[in-house]
């Protein structure tokens, strides 16, 4: 059994007089494989080449992930590639990051939303479908050559049911990023000193913009009011 | 399968936007647990609100029940949280295995037909009765090459239920894309099957690969007529409910409605004779 199960996921060649229906099953499990992270990373199968993405698959499908669930498959090929590097894109990391974002947070439960308006006298808190992340490529717009810093935010809408994403400053990511683990306090006290301003200039500068995500579900409080 | 009557269809996540208590529903619905476990938070809604209008069958993918491998006590832990919260009796699975040393191929692959095979198989399947606490049915899967085996499919699938106690799911299309690519008559397959051991029956599409010369048992096209000619046949022979596969290339309900009623009809007349 195992000299077969090798074979099928390519790890092992078949002998000259191998059958066709033998040989069938490596086509039939890489179709499975290609299949679904193709369908994850529908961005990244159309932009990087048709050849090379294949031979990392078939790279990817020798090593076989053990999660009984097919669908997480994608984020394994994901991490695998990430060392392996066989495909050789500068932006492969950011872009699977942006394509499996959605559908991370589209398999996740999340509580119900509880939306509030802004204000600075009660304690919030990053609700748990945020992610944030710090790009080198405009993945986000399909641009792929230019290097450069981008700050991006993405969250699950309960009510629309999407993932949504939303390029914002490096303030605000800074802020954000203190917030998933520390207090309101602690992260405007600490981002004020990293851009070295007070803390009163900083409720100034960031009060619209948490009042938007406030809205959308991306702060909450933390008691329900 | 005494609480299951008639014909049932496969739930895809294509349909839930379809789905309502006034629109079309088949009899059951089968469903693959790997595909609903991990629910994502707007579908499981209207998944229960599916399975309220309609009772379900669980049809799993990667049990791997004839591998080496110890079963995955984690998977059928989390299988039995979810068939209890849904109300879930009857769990089929493929005589088969995908995973091997921890790795998976996400394919269904061929078993060796042995003694050897037939006594691990038996004993897994009892270990899965017990861990779920309901029983397991065993389909008759699809196989493109046969390896080192010392009996016949027919024979291997009989000693299998007999030394198991599973039922068999009795998958018509499986059994015609195997006759055609191993030669054997289907209709003297379906006669030397004990009716008793059916649990229930599937039916789906094939694909006809002119590159290897094999039909493909695809799940992403329409039943073929000599298909529903051996379901047909074979429904003369046992009373058990029956079921339409698609997993591929999943159209709307309401296009696959046609096919079922299609079914449908064909197993009215079989039943009223």
């Amino acid at each position: 059994m195992q000299d077969f199960f090798d074979k099928s996921l390519g790890k092992s060649p078949f002998e000259k007089n191998a059958s066709v229906g033998e040989k069938v099953y490596q086509e039939l499990v890489l179709h499975r494989f290609t299949e679904v992270i193709s369908q994850a990373f529908p961005i990244l199968s159309a932009t990087a080449s048709g050849e090379d993405l294949n031979e990392a698959i078939k790279a990817f499908v020798k090593i076989a992930p053990s999660t009984p669930y097919i669908w997480q498959v994608p984020q394994n090929f994901w991490e695998w590639e990430q060392e392996k590097k066989l495909l050789n894109l500068p932006y492969f990391d950011d872009l699977c990051w942006y394509e499996w974002t959605e559908i991370e947070l589209m398999m996740e439960v999340f509580e119900p939303l509880h939306v509030n308006t802004f204000s600075w006298e009660i304690e919030w808190k990053v609700d748990a479908s945020v992610r944030l992340r710090e790009l080198s490529y405009r993945v986000f717009e399909s641009e792929f050559k230019n290097k450069g810093q981008w700050f991006m935010l993405a969250w699950y809408d309960r009510d629309k049911a999407i993932t949504c994403y939303q390029e914002i400053d490096q303030v605000l990511y800074l802020f954000m990023h203190y917030l998933q683990t520390m207090s309101f306090q602690e992260s405007l006290y600490n981002v004020s000193i990293e851009a070295d301003v007070s803390e009163q200039e900083m409720q100034t500068y960031l009060f619209d913009a948490l009042n938007h995500l406030a809205h959308k579900g991306v702060l909450t409080p933390k008691e329900i009011l | 399968m005494n609480t299951i009557h008639g014909c049932g269809l496969g739930l895809r996540r294509e349909f839930l936007d379809e789905i309502s208590a006034h629109g079309f529903l088949p009899d059951w619905w089968e469903i693959t647990p790997e595909n609903w476990i991990v629910m994502p938070y707007h579908r499981r809604e209207k998944f229960e609100l599916a399975l309220h209008h309609r009772k379900a069958v669980a049809h799993g993918l990667s049990l791997s029940i004839g591998s080496t491998d110890a079963l995955d006590v984690d998977f059928l832990k989390t299988l039995k949280t979810f068939f209890d919260r849904y109300g879930i009796e009857h769990y089929s699975e493929h005589l088969s295995y995908s995973a091997l040393g921890g790795a998976q191929s996400y394919e269904l692959l061929p078993l060796p037909m042995t003694e050897e095979t037939i006594k691990r198989v038996a004993q897994k399947v009892k270990e899965v009765q017990e861990r779920l606490e309901r029983p397991l049915i065993l389909e008759n899967a699809t196989y493109y090459y046969i390896p080192k085996s010392t009996m016949s499919e027919r024979e291997f699938i009989g000693r299998v239920l007999e030394e198991s106690g599973a039922k068999l799911l009795l998958d018509v299309n499986n059994v015609f894309v195997n006759s055609v690519n191993h030669s054997f008559d289907p209709y003297a397959f379906i006669d030397s099957l004990d009716a008793k051991h059916v649990s229930y029956i599937h039916v789906a599409g094939h694909y006809d690969d002119k590159e290897s010369g094999l039909l493909i048992d695809t799940h992403g096209r329409a039943v073929r007529e000599e298909v529903w000619k051996l379901l047909s046949y074979t429904l003369q022979k046992m009373d058990v409910p029956v079921m339409l596969e698609r997993d591929n290339y999943v159209p709307t309900l309401a296009e696959i409605q046609i096919e079922y009623q299609h079914m449908k009809t064909l197993y009215t007349e079989v039943r009223r004779g």
